[in-house]
């Protein structure tokens, strides 16, 4: 069973995403902010990252930075998932080595469903 | 003394405009200042050399040269003043919206996906009650779609304005980028009872422009031909490449645009007779949007179209050749 990390902290968000991925034979722990999310990528050893941007105590992309410069967790695909979509984030997002970068408003529930199976599949 | 002369001095500094705000040169204030400066000067000459003729005494003409100039003064400062305080307000303007579309987002995001879940959930142990409320949950849903859209579109409108918005330009394959988006698209044709036909050249074609926005243009476009086709129509997406140019054409069998219609298409908020039976979340924006960007990017857009038959978008971009 894949296990994905889904750092974000709107709860509503957090329970509704993490259910259904629960129900499609995922496994999924979740960190509310961005320090809980660094220490959560080493200790739980994910096969995947669910990125918000804009989290207490550590920005997204500093997540992203920290994850992406350990020797630990450097190869972990990590999805960004925001609402913010402009230019200078996506790319830094793309630079910082995210896999994709994914603006919430765009997706329904299902459609990113089986974008991180895609992700998941092609590690 | 030194902060009054830099409030002063700060509202004439030209180059900030350019930057920040995408004024054009003559409407800086900087340069309406130092015209109005001219302006002082030539009128001080002008009442000298008259003064000096028709006036005997020397002071009086220096007095009324001095009155005059020192007028022209405060009124070319305040002049250039109101202008600053206009562009800061503007400027604070484009911030709220941006913010508080931002914000908006981020709470309907969080309903849409929770009423998802919950249409999934129940789809899962379906009973008779169950349908009745699914269809209020399928309304809530579509209304905060139609929100986020609404936002989005504004978002967007917001920063075409912004010549920063623009600025992220690189070159990159154009075939590749409309491939990738036509892939996304399979899905929606398919859902869409439409058969979407691609005749798309093979070789690489270039474009210097922003990719993020240009794939916006085109998936407007693409957007609408099927989502205003008929049942069972067909969408076809037409890359041609010409000696400084890529031509794309998008082609739907839907209803037309009616005569009336033809000339508000481009605008902002307009939405056609059909667009309120067929596209109920529309925000009558994208059009208007992808104009803007086409526009932006040395482009032409334009289309044709016969009642009954369908509609064909076109729009050109400029190629590098390599």
């Amino acid at each position: 069973m894949a296990k994905i990390l889904f750092i974000e902290d709107e709860l509503a968000l957090q329970k509704s995403l993490g259910e259904l991925l629960s129900s499609q034979k995922f496994e999924v722990v979740s960190a509310i902010d961005g320090e809980t999310g660094v220490k959560m990528s080493l200790e739980e050893n994910p096969d995947l990252i669910l990125l918000d941007l804009i989290l207490p105590k550590l920005h997204g992309l500093q997540v992203l930075e920290r994850i992406k410069s350990d020797p630990r967790t450097n190869k972990i695909p990590v999805i960004i998932l925001t609402n913010l979509e402009g230019a200078k984030d996506v790319e830094k997002a793309l630079e910082l080595g995210a896999t994709t970068y994914l603006v919430k408003a765009n997706y329904d529930l299902d459609e990113l469903v089986q974008r991180i199976n895609k992700a998941i599949i092609e590690g | 003394m030194k902060r009054m002369t830099e409030k002063i001095l700060k509202p004439l500094s030209g180059f900030r405009y350019r930057k920040e705000f995408n004024i054009p040169f003559w409407q800086w204030p900087s340069f309406l200042f130092s015209l109005m400066g001219v302006i002082n000067v030539s009128s001080c000459l002008f009442f000298y050399l008259i003064g000096q003729r028709y006036i005997k005494k020397p002071e009086i003409v220096v007095l009324i040269t001095l009155g005059i100039a020192a007028f022209l003064f405060i009124i070319s400062y305040a002049v250039t003043r109101s202008l600053n305080n206009l562009v800061e307000l503007n400027k604070a303007k484009t911030e709220f919206i941006k913010i508080v579309s931002h914000q908006l987002r981020a709470p309907l995001t969080n309903i849409r996906w929770s009423i998802e879940f919950l249409i999934s959930r129940r789809r899962e142990r379906r009973s008779k009650d169950d349908l009745g409320e699914e269809e209020y949950l399928n309304m809530i849903r579509e209304n905060s779609k139609r929100l986020e859209n609404l936002l989005s579109d504004l978002l967007i409108v917001n920063r075409l304005k912004e010549e920063s918005f623009f600025k992220n330009k690189e070159k990159f394959n154009f075939i590749e980028t409309i491939k990738e988006a036509i892939k996304d698209f399979q899905y929606f044709a398919k859902s869409s009872d439409v058969e979407l036909i691609t005749r798309v050249i093979d070789k690489p074609v270039y474009v210097n422009g922003s990719r993020l926005l240009l794939e916006v243009a085109f998936e407007n476009i693409v957007r609408n031909a099927i989502g205003f086709n008929r049942p069972g129509g067909k969408v076809e997406i037409s890359l041609t490449y010409h000696p400084d140019q890529i031509l794309v054409a998008v082609k739907d069998e839907g209803k037309g645009i009616p005569k009336e219609e033809r000339k508000y298409i481009f605008q902002r908020f307009f939405r056609g007779s059909s667009a309120f039976e067929l596209q109920p979340q529309g925000t009558g924006l994208s059009l208007y949007i992808t104009k803007e960007i086409i526009t932006k990017h040395n482009g032409k857009i334009w289309f044709k179209t016969k009642e009954g038959l369908g509609t064909t978008f076109y729009f050109t971009l400029p190629i590098i050749k390599r």
